[in-house]
């Protein structure tokens, strides 16, 4: 199995607080007493493990809440030089915008001091702050708070909104995430609140069908963002896509150049061709149930739409969807491959071999 | 010599072999022509509310104002709108395009409440059934209608069905697909258990709804013509995997469902992530078989809108990976603005499919003739 030459980077590691009573801790009244959703809730929840078996800590403490256990299995047991880690909250989707905030910053504070600052792996963490889209000036504070930080690497916003991202009402978002040279990180948000449903036809009746469908609301969000003409205002911003459903980019880019050429005339603020904004603006966390599997044309198919240059490995450890490299497809050439462990991440995050290995 | 038969509207003894089927072509009333056959009360409420009432698009096509989202040639010379004449759909796309067969699918709109939208899916059908299938209109034996119903009244609808099964030119059933909840739900067990008594193949089209049922998506509404029309495909995309997930096809195992005007290249990418969930989670779901199987024996997809991606190669692998001759069917969208030529069409589909998808997949999912009465001067596309 070829392997990079560069760092080996795991671009999605999830990390927690080790409780409820945890996280509290980091907050001020009136934050403190309110009652909000647990990360882990039974709605729609997987009919089995959520996690790894063993990842939970001593006392009960989450899995993924432990830096030196989680550093332990993704750099010492998984071989990872560098974790890209997202703090999972439940936070985003509160009808409470500022208790949504103050849960972000408390998350933000934690990451920092317990992950990027002080651990034996800190050296091998870089962290994603979480900053809340219903609140915009709270987030560019949060954003000038730790954009300096040299282990943080990106700004972590929830695929679940009330409006898709190309809505004018995010541009100071975008505008800070560039001036911060930071890449946007999207991910499904944890717990419940105020979402639409996951379908245009409501709810699904089986998680399967959930856990299937739901990353692929990127589609909506990305093909919105490039007709409202994100990308074409805002040339430095990135954006990572990182629950997965990259293979859909192609059918639907295809859709959107097809479909595009007449209806550009209506978007003169998105003038070029949809799939010219693809590149050097959209990445993708691969995922478990991504790609064509064993299929002799996995190395064509990764090709195609450029997704060998977007595409970034992550484990999203320590769901239960938990995913290897043994779990890529076989039919990728060593190129896409180290392309996909490591090359891409390490140029999109700024990685170099020795700061994986600085304190090894 | 039959030209002078096709003047008198007559066909004659001369068979051609059927080789286009059009899978998505639309007829439309003429101004008052299907008021008549809206039952009361709804027709007088349905006139009342359309008094001083003006043009209520949103999410505009290009150039709306002139073109109406339809091809600018097919507004009849009587002032209607594109596709109320039978006559000039017959000449354009049979005579002219080379569509042998036409599988009509009206889109009349919904009514606000789902009683409305049953009145005029019974109006639909019996317009249909005067002025487009009738002796006059479809002398020529090349048209085909829809089984309208409204998917909002699940026994009302089986009783549509039960009310035009056996009609020699009703081909498919016609539903929407943007009513809540998703198509798994078992409250919809009375169409696909009428449709499968009768084997016929239940459709659907895009359409438009109001408010959360537009469709909206899971993060709002999308801004343009543009993202809308390109995303709608994940609508379909989320009722092909409601049917599987939700075992629709372990119930009704002769089921089959026609997707059209929802693209199709999206579902090579989605059998690959069903079938992905399906060797992580399959147990719990109870599935007979591997999603992609359930969609390679029981859904269809017509081939407007065709994509063109700039490397031509990669639409023909991604053909051949889908296995597009087990879900494909030819289709124009005649007369809107997006028309598909089946010439075009038959040229972009692998060779050794062609004939599949261009018409042979259609005639047995339609139990169509493999012959028709000839006509002079039809273009015949490939």
């Amino acid at each position: 199995m070829t392997t990079p030459s560069g760092p080996l980077v795991d671009a999605s590691v999830q990390i927690f607080f080790r409780s409820d009573a945890d996280l509290r801790t980091y907050l001020r009244e009136p934050f403190r007493s309110r009652g909000y959703p647990h990360v882990d809730v039974a709605w729609f929840a997987p009919p089995g493990p959520r996690y790894l078996p063993g990842t939970s800590g001593a006392d009960g403490a989450h899995p993924g809440s432990d830096p030196a256990a989680v550093g332990r299995a993704v750099v010492e047991e998984r071989g990872f030089d560098v974790a890209v880690l997202h703090p999972m909250t439940a936070a985003s989707i509160l009808p409470d915008w500022h208790l949504a905030t103050a849960i972000l910053a408390a998350t933000n504070e934690m990451l920092v001091e317990r992950w990027l600052d002080d651990g034996p792996y800190a050296a091998h963490f870089r962290g994603t702050i979480r900053v809340n889209p219903r609140d915009i000036d709270g987030a560019l504070r949060e954003i000038e708070r730790w954009k300096d930080h040299p282990r943080v690497v990106q700004i972590g916003l929830p695929m679940q909104t009330e409006v898709p991202y190309g809505r004018p009402q995010f541009k100071p978002l975008w505008r800070a995430a560039s001036e911060a040279g930071l890449p946007v990180a999207v991910h499904i948000e944890m717990g419940v609140g105020i979402t639409h449903p996951p379908t245009p036809s409501g709810i699904t009746r089986t998680y399967s069908h959930l856990f299937a469908y739901q990353p692929m609301t990127f589609v909506w969000h990305l093909l919105n963002m490039i007709a409202e003409g994100v990308f074409h205002e805002f040339p430095d911003l990135k954006v990572v896509w990182t629950d997965g459903a990259a293979d859909m980019l192609t059918p639907f880019i295809w859709r959107m150049d097809t479909f595009g050429r007449p209806h550009l005339e209506q978007t003169p603020w998105a003038p070029d061709i949809p799939s010219s904004y693809l590149p050097g603006h959209v990445w993708f966390v691969n995922a478990l149930i991504d790609g064509p599997g064993d299929a002799p044309f996995a190395d064509e198919w990764l090709r195609m739409t450029g997704k060998e240059d977007m595409l970034l490995f992550g484990s999203s450890y320590p769901a239960w969807h938990t995913a290897g490299p043994d779990d890529l497809p076989a039919a990728w050439t060593a190129e896409q491959r180290a392309k996909v462990l490591g090359g891409n991440a390490a140029e999109l995050y700024g990685i170099t071999a020795a700061a994986g290995a600085a304190t090894a | 010599m039959t030209i002078e038969i096709q003047e008198q509207r007559r066909t004659g003894a001369e068979q051609v072999r059927v080789r286009v089927v059009d899978s998505d072509v639309h007829p439309t009333p003429r101004r008052g022509e299907l008021a008549p056959y809206i039952p009361e009360p709804y027709r007088t409420l349905i006139a009342q509310r359309n008094q001083m009432a003006g043009n209520s698009v949103y999410y505009d096509a290009p150039d709306y104002n002139h073109a109406y989202a339809m091809r600018t040639d097919s507004f009849p010379d009587d002032g209607n709108f594109a596709g109320s004449d039978p006559a000039l759909t017959f000449r354009q796309l049979i005579l002219e395009a080379g569509s042998d067969i036409a599988i009509l699918g009206p889109l009349n709109g919904g009514g606000q409440t789902d009683e409305e939208t049953h009145a005029l899916c019974v109006a639909t059908n019996l317009w249909q059934d005067h002025h487009w299938l009738d002796g006059e209109n479809n002398w020529h034996q090349r048209y085909r209608g829809s089984i309208c119903v409204a998917i909002e009244t699940p026994d009302e609808a089986a009783r549509e069905i039960e009310r035009w099964a056996g009609h020699p030119y009703m081909s498919q059933i016609l539903i929407n697909a943007e009513p809540r909840p998703s198509w798994g739900h078992p409250r919809y067990d009375p169409i696909w258990a009428a449709a499968t008594r009768h084997d016929i193949p239940v459709a659907c089209h895009l359409g438009r709804g109001q408010h959360n049922e537009l469709p909206m998506s899971p993060v709002g509404f999308m801004t343009y013509n543009h993202d809308l029309m390109v995303t709608y495909s994940m609508l379909a995309a989320n009722q092909v995997m409601s049917l599987v997930f939700d075992g629709v096809f372990d119930r009704f195992p002769t089921l089959r469902i026609v997707l059209i005007e929802h693209a199709f290249n999206w579902i090579l990418p989605l059998m690959w992530r069903m079938d992905a969930v399906y060797a992580a989670r399959g147990p719990e779901n109870g599935l007979r078989r591997k999603p992609s199987e359930y969609v390679k024996d029981h859904i269809w997809f017509t081939t407007q809108p065709l994509d063109y991606p700039e490397n031509k190669l990669e639409l023909t692998n991604a053909l051949e990976w889908m296995e597009a001759d087990k879900l494909l069917l030819f289709s124009s969208d005649y007369p809107h603005w997006t028309f598909d030529d089946p010439q075009w069409v038959a040229k972009h589909m692998p060779e050794r499919w062609r004939e599949k998808i261009m018409f042979e997949n259609a005639i047995e999912l339609f139990h169509l003739p493999a012959t028709v009465p000839a006509l002079a001067g039809q273009k015949r596309p490939f």
